[in-house]
């Protein structure tokens, strides 16, 4: 038996992470319209906190594929330093925030995901300065794992996103994202 | 003689896509259907395809229901279309790094890729952006430059660095930076593996969306028209239509874009499943036709 955190007793699949059948808007909008605002507090405030540890994933990612690739990278890059900064007051605030309830779940995933990419920044000067397949691995691995998290978080609630299509040239633009009309209309 | 066959497969498509996202300026035209595809390149013995899709499984039901990009449909279908699997493709060309080219690395095992390492610096580059910057960061999923991690930890990825002439015989990768990406680069296949040419075809990644982008609006006074969207210059968009245009003697039916819709005007091709089509460019000496 498993629990939400209002309580409501749902299905252990409901916790599987695994992308989920194509059902219908209705549970999203039901979330925010769901006469409970802290929800929609806490959206926005982790808004931020996502696209930092978004943000951080993917500069360790890009010095990765550089350094096992056989590019130009060392201990130093500066990237990495970039990437510390987003990563340390995103994974502050989200250590030191309690959730709601109907967004405990994708607080959960935003902690794993913090968690994962302190790991990882701890093992990118080694995997920079060395590009051995061990010491890329060491900080592969976490780093695959914090992208994984990001990526259930991202299912969690409306209002994340891993990608944005809304700037591409391949894309119908002419309705507006689904999960920024939503909290546009909160 | 003609020593590769090439074909375009659609894999998904956007049925309500604005003229103007592809074609620049072209705010009064309305929206046109936009196919996603690839290509799959046969001949000399190798099985080569210029991009590789989408990445369905992590956000096709994204696009799908925000976006109106549907109707995909896996690698391993649409191939089959062509008698050919994943696991028999040898190389695969990565034009740019955006998701609906680079995301369905995955589904080729046994494929070597080969990037412009500008695409990648420049991707990392922009990443160190903030968010008043996140124009240049659209298109991009962190995800493909993870599995891109995976590619180089099993020495499959090769970073090209500007024109490479002959990665397989008779086909070469030229750079466009600051084009559509960075760093961008097209395909062209010298068919009669000559160095100069009779029988050239260029795979155009995204440098060119419509025949409109080659030939203009008006047939009286046709004149290059850039892509509706990129992150290079105006000028470098339309210098790289020349350049393309020059390799291939001017005629700009060897200019192959893969988001046309009127492709199969031009080209034998058939409808493979649930609307999509498989275009035959051309075929090499003795290949049978896979659309007749």
């Amino acid at each position: 038996m498993t629990y939400r955190d209002d309580a409501t007793v749902l299905p252990a699949s409901t916790f599987a992470c695994e992308p989920e059948p194509p059902e219908s808007s209705i549970p999203d909008e039901r979330l925010f319209a769901g006469h409970d605002p802290r929800v929609f507090d806490y959206v926005v405030a982790a808004q931020g906190r996502f696209e930092s540890l978004r943000q951080c994933a993917a500069q360790l990612a890009g010095l990765l594929v550089l350094a096992s690739a056989g590019g130009r990278t060392d201990a130093e890059h500066p990237m990495l330093e970039l990437a510390r900064n987003a990563h340390g007051a995103a994974a502050d605030a989200t250590f030191s925030t309690s959730a709601p309830a109907g967004a405990g779940h994708h607080h959960r995933h935003m902690l794993a995901a913090a968690r994962s990419l302190t790991a990882a920044l701890a093992a990118m000067p080694g995997a920079l300065s060395k590009r051995d397949a061990g010491s890329v691995d060491e900080a592969f691995h976490p780093l695959n794992t914090a992208f994984r998290e990001l990526q259930n978080a991202s299912r969690c609630l409306p209002g994340f996103e891993i990608i944005d299509f809304e700037q591409g040239c391949c894309a119908e633009h002419a309705g507006l994202r689904r999960s920024k009309r939503i909290l546009m209309e909160q | 003689m003609a020593d590769y066959s090439i074909w375009v497969l659609e894999y998904a498509e956007c049925n309500k896509n604005p003229v103007a996202g592809v074609v620049y300026g072209a705010h009064d035209k309305g929206t046109c259907r936009l196919p996603y595809a690839y290509v799959l390149i046969k001949g000399n013995g190798f099985n080569a395809m210029v991009d590789v899709g989408y990445n369905h499984t992590e956000y096709g039901e994204t696009i799908a229901n925000e976006f109106g990009v549907g109707n995909w449909h896996s690698a391993r279908e649409v191939l089959s279309h062509a008698d050919m699997t994943p696991e028999d493709i040898t190389h695969i060309f990565i034009t740019h790094a955006h998701y609906d080219h680079m995301g369905g690395i995955a589904a080729f095992p046994n494929a070597t890729f080969y990037i412009q390492e500008r695409e990648l610096s420049k991707w990392v580059w922009a990443m160190s952006l903030d968010q008043r910057f996140k124009v240049l960061q659209a298109a991009l999923d962190p995800g493909d430059i993870l599995r891109a991690v995976d590619l180089a930890r099993s020495g499959r990825l090769v970073c090209v660095q500007g024109d490479r002439a002959d990665v397989l015989p008779g086909i070469d990768l030229h750079a466009a930076y600051d084009t559509h990406t960075w760093g961008s680069q097209y395909v062209h296949i010298r068919n009669d593996g000559m160095q100069d040419s009779d029988d050239g075809w260029i795979l155009a990644g995204d440098l060119v969306y419509r025949f409109e982008n080659l030939e203009g609006w008006d047939p009286q006074t046709p004149s290059y028209v850039p892509i509706g969207f990129y992150v290079g210059s105006t000028t470098n968009n339309v210098l790289v239509l020349d350049e393309m245009s020059k390799l291939v003697g001017g005629e700009h039916r060897r200019i192959v874009p893969i988001h046309e819709d009127r492709l199969h005007q031009r080209f034998p091709s058939r409808e493979t499943v649930d609307g999509l089509r498989m275009t035959e460019i051309t075929l090499a000496d003795g290949e049978a036709s896979k659309v007749a």
